[in-house]
C-alpha cells in the first residue's frame, strides 16, 4: 500500500514538474497595438488597418488572444480592448473596442504584405486568384475554381447577350472572388443552373459577372433583381471537365446519413406509442374504476381514482390529438 | 382540521427554509455584480482577479440553484420525524383522518419545492437586474444588449394566444411533476418503514435511487421511442405542408400526454401511500 501512495505521488510530482516546464518554455506570442489602433505588431509581423467593405472572412472560428499589449493611447480612450486572431488564417485578426460610452467598433487588421492585393478585391470585387462557388444545397460547402480554370471556362463558350429576367426559371447560386490567401470572400458573381436537368454532361449553367452591370440590375437591397428585363452578358459553361465537376457538385445533396434498419425501429416505436398512450392508460382507467367499486369510492380513493382516470384520459386525447393534427 | 395541521407542517419546514431562501437572494446579488464583471471583458484585466471571480460565480450559482435540493431535504425530515419516528406514533393518535395527514404533508411539500422554483426564478431576474444595474453605474451597455432584450418582444397577437395555453400546460406540468415528486418521496419512505425498523433512511435512499433509475428508464424509453417521434411528426408536418395553427394546436395537444401521465401516475402513487399508511404500517 505504502509502495502505491509512493508511487502515485512520484508520478504526480512528475507529471507537475512536466506541466511546469511545458508552460514554462511554450512560446507565448504576443500581439501589440500601436497607437490608436494605427497597427498591431506580431514579432517581426506588423498587421495594418484594412476596411473589409461588404467582403467577408471564409474562417469563422476565432481565438481571443489573452497576450495583448496596448499602447496608454488605447488604454484610455477604450473600456475594453479585445483582439481575435482566426484559428486557419494567419494573415487577418480583429480587435474589438469599447468606447466609454459603451459603444463598440470592431477593426480588422491584414498582415502588410497582403493589404494591396486584399484591398484590390474588396474595392473591384474582380476575381484575380479564383472563386468559390456556392453549393445551392447548404451554405458552408464551396467549389473552388481558379483563374486559368474560370478562363477557359469564359473564353470556350463564348459570351452570351441574353435578358438577366430570362433566368427566373433557372436555380441560381453566388459566386465569390477570393484573395490567393483564400480568407477573404466578396461577392462577384451570379451562377445560374438549369433545373433538374436529365444529363449533367449537358446540362446549362451560366456565369453572370455582376462587375460592369449597372446599378439596375440590383435591388435596393444591393441583391441582383431577376425581374429586370436589361440584357447583360452571361458565360455558358462547354468546357467537358469543368461543366461535369460543376455539375455534380451542384446536384449533388449532402448525403443524409440514415441509420440502417430504422424501418424496424419505426415500426417497434409505433407499437410502443400505442402501448404507452392507448393500451397503458386504458388499462390504468380500468384498474383506477376497479378500485373505486372495491372501495366503495370511499375517501381518498374516489378523487384519487377519479384523478387516474382524468390523468388517462388525457393522455388518450393528447395522443389522438397529435397523430390527428400531424 | 386539515388547516391546522397544514399550520403546523408549514411553520416546522419554514423555520428553516426562510434562511435558505435569503442565502439565496443574497448569493444572486452578488452573482449579478461579478456575471456583470466578468462579462465586460477587458484585455488590462488580471487572471487571478478573473479566476477568484469566475469561483465566487460559480459557487454563488451553485448556492443558488442548491435551494429545491435543501427543500426536499426539510421535506423529507418533517415526514420522517412526524410519521415514522416516535412522534409518528403519537401523529396517528391525533384525532384526524389519515388522509388528512398525508394531504396535509403533500400539500406543504408541493407548496415548499413551488416556493422554492420561484425564489430561483426570482434570484435569475435579480441577477439580470443587478447586472444590468452593474453596467449603468459603469456606463456600458454590454450586459443589457445581450440579455436584457425583451424576450416576447416580437411575438404576434397569435403566438401570445397559443404562448398563454403553453404557459398553462406547462405550469400544469409543472405542478403535476411535484405532486409525483412528493409522492415518490413518500412511497420510499413509507415502504422502508413498513419493510423495516431498524435502517428505514437508508432503504428509504436505496428505494429512491431505484425509483429514480426505473422512471429514468422508462422516461428514455418514452421520450426515444414516442415523444420525440412526436417531435420528428411534427418536422415531417411542417414538409408535408400542414397548416401551422394544425401545427400549434398539435404542440399543444401533445403537452397533455405528459400531463395526464403525470397525473395518473401520482394518483396511483398516492393511492398506494394512503394503503400502505393505513393498512401495511407498523410504528410499535
Amino acid at each position: 500500500m505504502k509502495r502505491a501512495i509512493v508511487l502515485v505521488l512520484a508520478l504526480f510530482i512528475m507529471l507537475c514538474t512536466c506541466s511546469v516546464a511545458v508552460c514554462a518554455t511554450a512560446p507565448l506570442e504576443a500581439y501589440t497595438i500601436v497607437g490608436d489602433l494605427e497597427k498591431v505588431l506580431c514579432g517581426e509581423v506588423t498587421f495594418v488597418p484594412f476596411d473589409m467593405g461588404s467582403a467577408f472572412v471564409s474562417d469563422w472560428r476565432t481565438v481571443r488572444e489573452s497576450e495583448v499589449i496596448i499602447d496608454d493611447a488605447a488604454m484610455k480612450k477604450y473600456s475594453s480592448v479585445m483582439l481575435y486572431s482566426y484559428s486557419s488564417i494567419d494573415y487577418l485578426l480583429y480587435v474589438v473596442v469599447t468606447d466609454n460610452n459603451g459603444n463598440q467598433r470592431t477593426v480588422y487588421f491584414i498582415r502588410e504584405s497582403n493589404y494591396a492585393e486584399c484591398a484590390e478585391l474588396v474595392a473591384t470585387g474582380e476575381i484575380r486568384h479564383g472563386c468559390r462557388i456556392e453549393s445551392i444545397y447548404t451554405y458552408d460547402s464551396y467549389f473552388y475554381l481558379d483563374s486559368e480554370e474560370l478562363s477557359v471556362w469564359m473564353n470556350t463558350g463564348g459570351p452570351k447577350k441574353m435578358s438577366v429576367s430570362e433566368m427566373t426559371a433557372y436555380d441560381s447560386t453566388a459566386v465569390y472572388a477570393v484573395d490567393s490567401g483564400g480568407g477573404i470572400m466578396t461577392l462577384c458573381g451570379t451562377l445560374f443552373m438549369e433545373p433538374y436537368p436529365e444529363d449533367r454532361f449537358d446540362m446549362e449553367i451560366y456565369l453572370l459577372l455582376h462587375s460592369g452591370l449597372g446599378d439596375e440590375f440590383f435591388d435596393s437591397y444591393g441583391d441582383l433583381d431577376l425581374s429586370y428585363d436589361g440584357e447583360a452578358v452571361f458565360y455558358p459553361l462547354t468546357d467537358g471537365d469543368t461543366l461535369v465537376a460543376v455539375g455534380d457538385f451542384l446536384t449533388t445533396e449532402p448525403d443524409y446519413y440514415e441509420i440502417p434498419g430504422m424501418e424496424v425501429f419505426e415500426g417497434l416505436s409505433r407499437v410502443m406509442r400505442i402501448m404507452l398512450n392507448i393500451v397503458l392508460p386504458i388499462g390504468g382507467m380500468v384498474v383506477a374504476v376497479v378500485i373505486m367499486a372495491k372501495t366503495r369510492a370511499r375517501m381518498p380513493y374516489g378523487a384519487v381514482c377519479t384523478l387516474a382516470i382524468v390523468g388517462c384520459a388525457l393522455v388518450i386525447i393528447g395522443y389522438i390529438a397529435t397523430e390527428c393534427l400531424s | 382540521m386539515l388547516g391546522k395541521l397544514l399550520k403546523y407542517d408549514m411553520k416546522a419546514v419554514f423555520k428553516y427554509w426562510w434562511l435558505a431562501a435569503l442565502t439565496t437572494v443574497l448569493l444572486s446579488v452578488i452573482a449579478g455584480v461579478l456575471l456583470s464583471y466578468v462579462i465586460e471583458e477587458d484585455a488590462a484585466r488580471g487572471v487571478l482577479e478573473e479566476a477568484i471571480a469566475i469561483v465566487g460565480l460559480v459557487i454563488s450559482f451553485i448556492g443558488i440553484f442548491v435551494l429545491p435540493l435543501v427543500t426536499e431535504v426539510l421535506i423529507i425530515v418533517r415526514l420522517y420525524k412526524h410519521f415514522f419516528t416516535d412522534e409518528g406514533y403519537l401523529t396517528f393518535t391525533l384525532p384526524v383522518k389519515k388522509h388528512a395527514l398525508l394531504n396535509s404533508k403533500l400539500i406543504m411539500a408541493m407548496a415548499f419545492q413551488l416556493a422554492a422554483v420561484v425564489t430561483v426564478v426570482m434570484d435569475v431576474i435579480i441577477i439580470l437586474f443587478v447586472g444590468m444595474l452593474c453596467d449603468r453605474i459603469k456606463g456600458i451597455d454590454n450586459f443589457s444588449s445581450d440579455y436584457g432584450e425583451p424576450l416576447f418582444g416580437e411575438l404576434s397577437a397569435d403566438a401570445w394566444g397559443f404562448g398563454i395555453l403553453y404557459t398553462a400546460e406547462a405550469i400544469l406540468i409543472g405542478l403535476a411533476y411535484m405532486f409525483v415528486l412528493s409522492m415518490v418521496i413518500f412511497l420510499c419512505l413509507t415502504i422502508a418503514s413498513v419493510l423495516t425498523k431498524k435502517h428505514k433512511v437508508l432503504v428509504a435512499i436505496g428505494l429512491f435511487y431505484g425509483a429514480n433509475a426505473i422512471s429514468s428508464l422508462f422516461t428514455q424509453i418514452a421520450v426515444y421511442g414516442t415523444d420525440l417521434n412526436g417531435v420528428f411528426m411534427i418536422f415531417d408536418s411542417v414538409n408535408n405542408g400542414v397548416s401551422e395553427l394544425a401545427l400549434k394546436w398539435s404542440v399543444a395537444a401533445q403537452l397533455l400526454i405528459p400531463l395526464g401521465a403525470l397525473a395518473a401516475v401520482g394518483a396511483g402513487m398516492y393511492a398506494l401511500e394512503y394503503y400502505l399508511l393505513d393498512r401495511k404500517l407498523d410504528l410499535q
